[in-house]
């Protein structure tokens, strides 16, 4: 069994400058963070705006590479891979779910959530694996509609099903029900806590705190750096306390 | 990704904007149709020019009298060759065939009709060796070499204008004044280079002693055993000439030999030549096309920003994001080229059509403007493709 089993995700003293040689443009958006996330736990990131969340969200999602520390995704080092292999491990250890979902409108859903598999090589089977994936969000009848041909919250459905298709190791979310009105929302959610009760880890970025106290965990975030990190309902409290209920939202 | 799949999903991406894609492909179209349909006139010029200079007889070596040239100043035909040498060339090895000729001019009648035109002594071999056939009556004999008998065979025209229609043969026609009896109607060859369709072919002694009186010859045709063998037989020409002038070895030839492969190559080079220039005019579209293609492919990365952000997210390599891009500009590319090409050869079979031109779409024509697509998509859409792979993903997710 490898060490690092239990926690997929470790964050070390992770750092991020923007334009480090620029001084006087220079942000240290990441200002030394460190937790982990344990396999199938879901984790709320909350915080003020311009706290890091988006920062460290890019390099969760090896979109973008820490400047100092370190992240290790099931045990990988991020910043030691090359520009493929980060390719390679967004393409099978993360799957993203955006606010403005993010699908490709030429595309059906079937082809949309097909889209990860066609990167990763698999051949023949991706479509039965899509549509495996497209009836655990409950949309397997719809897999032939074009994005403009279904609701807001089928799209976030298509798009979470899309994220699940390469069993990632974690689910990472961006204000997954941001772009979407309360009774979707819900709806939105529900599914991604029952993904998580599955197995699936998840890590979801939001503003909205009655969204992070629905989840087990929170990470708090401030000027880049992890300000308080714990059971769910404890963490919301406490921001509240600090910035109050307008800053918050 | 596979190949099969980019394929797909640049089809995809391209039909999804047909007016763009054909307009883009428009330029390719044009180029490629422009190209293909000057060089099948190019073709259809130098075959028709070739076949021409095959109808003149097969294995054929023409020798002229040189022109004579006093201090630089080039004057008329010198009367260097004659039947004597006409009889010796008979004699080298390798020549099947000898056909001398006698030009002259002369005022022809019959009946209430007449004309103007040229009157050619030959001997009976000129028919074999200039491959003319005869649409009616007969050719020359020995007999009429030797009796100087006042006999023609007409040309085509020449036939219509004195007859009108009518049968000339077994008629009289009056040549200078002179009665002849006409033998044969050669068959029509039409407009083309050499053409017997408006002489008038009297037996070369008749020329000689009857109607002109003048020795030496205005051309000579030699048909050779082989057109391998025509050099060979050329070099013993003019050594055997040269002779027979009683040439010192510094001066130059009294006499130009042509063998069919020299006229061949003399004209297409000359249509080679024409070809090339306009067919490189043509090209420059090509280019122009290729720029349009680029500008548009520049515009669909900008456009499509956010598609390769979220490409990029799901595991998409740079190199990926490379290949859906320059597929894209390839597929424009060879897709107006193959239009194009069919666009061409319509083209091409429009100018035969209407302008009555031989029109010959050469098959390097065809592998030539697909492979000129392949590159100019290449060349062309390298940059965009470049630039869509180098996004930051990050910045590109961004995008509205």
């Amino acid at each position: 069994m490898h060490a690092n089993q239990e926690y997929p995700v470790i964050v070390d003293q992770l750092v991020k400058v923007y334009n480090p040689n620029k001084p006087e443009l220079s942000v240290r958006a990441v200002d030394g963070m460190s937790f982990k996330v344990a396999r199938g736990e879901a984790c709320a990131i909350i915080g003020p705006s311009g706290c890091g969340k988006s920062s460290l969200l890019h390099i969760l999602g090896c979109l973008d590479r820490p400047t100092a520390g370190s992240y290790k995704l099931e045990g990988k080092e991020v910043k030691e891979l090359s520009e493929d292999e980060l390719a390679k491990v967004r393409n099978q250890h993360i799957g993203f779910v955006f606010q403005s979902f993010n699908l490709l409108p030429k595309l059906t859903a079937l082809e949309n959530v097909e889209l990860p598999l066609r990167y990763a090589g698999v051949g023949g089977k991706s479509k039965d694996r899509a549509l495996a994936a497209l009836a655990r969000v409950g949309l397997d009848a719809r897999s032939k509609h074009k994005p403009n041909e279904l609701s807001g919250g089928q799209r976030q459905r298509v798009a979470i099903a899309r994220a699940l298709v390469t069993e990632p190791s974690i689910l990472l979310c961006d204000e997954p029900t941001g772009a979407l009105d309360s009774k979707t929302g819900k709806d939105v959610l529900a599914l991604l806590q029952q993904l998580g009760t599955e197995g699936t880890t998840l890590v979801m970025v939001t503003h909205d705190l009655h969204i992070a106290r629905q989840l087990g965990r929170a990470v708090y975030l401030r000027d880049g750096r992890v300000v308080a990190d714990g059971e769910s309902q404890m963490i919301v409290e406490r921001m509240l306390n600090e910035v109050g209920e307008e800053e918050a939202a | 990704m596979m190949v099969a799949e980019t394929m797909r999903t640049a089809w995809r991406s391209l039909g999804s904007n047909r007016m763009r894609t054909a307009l883009t492909a428009l330029g390719m179209i044009i180029g490629v149709a422009a190209v293909v349909s000057v060089l099948a006139v190019g073709e259809g010029a130098k075959a028709s020019v070739e076949g021409q200079i095959r109808s003149m007889g097969s294995n054929l070596v023409s020798i002229r009298p040189g022109s004579a040239s006093a201090g630089g100043v080039r004057g008329g035909q010198v009367k260097t060759l004659t039947m004597k040498d006409a009889a010796a060339l008979k004699e080298l090895p390798g020549v099947v065939n000898v056909a001398p000729e006698m030009s002259g001019s002369a005022q022809m009648r019959a009946g209430s009709l007449n004309r103007n035109g040229s009157v050619v002594g030959v001997t009976p071999a000129y028919l074999e060796v200039r491959a003319l056939t005869l649409a009616a009556g007969l050719g020359f004999t020995n007999d009429d070499l030797s009796g100087r008998t006042r006999v023609a065979i007409l040309g085509a025209n020449a036939a219509n204008e004195l007859f009108a229609g009518a049968n000339p043969v077994g008629q009289r026609i009056q040549i200078k004044g002179i009665a002849f009896q006409v033998i044969g109607v050669l068959a029509a060859k039409g407009a083309s280079m050499a053409s017997p369709d408006d002489l008038t072919l009297i037996p070369i002694t008749t020329h000689q002693g009857v109607l002109f009186g003048q020795d030496n010859l205005s051309a000579l045709s030699l048909q050779v055993a082989s057109e391998e063998a025509s050099p060979v037989v050329q070099a013993a020409i003019q050594s055997l000439l040269r002779i027979r002038h009683g040439m010192r070895t510094e001066a130059d030839d009294d006499f130009q030999v042509y063998t069919q492969t020299e006229m061949l190559a003399t004209m297409s080079s000359v249509t080679g030549t024409f070809t090339a220039l306009l067919g490189s005019a043509a090209a420059v579209s090509l280019l122009v096309g290729g720029i349009g293609i680029m500008n548009i492919m520049l515009v669909s990365v900008r456009e499509r920003t956010r598609e390769i952000g979220v490409r990029m997210a799901v595991g998409a390599r740079r190199r990926d994001i490379l290949l859906q891009f320059l597929v894209e500009s390839v597929v424009v590319s060879i897709g107006g080229g193959a239009i194009g090409l069919g666009m061409g050869f319509g083209a091409a079979a429009l100018i035969a059509k209407v302008g009555g031109w031989t029109t010959i779409v050469p098959t390097y024509a065809i592998v030539m403007s697909l492979a000129v697509s392949i590159a100019v998509g290449l060349i062309f859409g390298v940059g965009p493709a470049r630039r869509a792979a180098g996004l930051d993903p990050v910045e590109a997710l961004r995008q509205e």
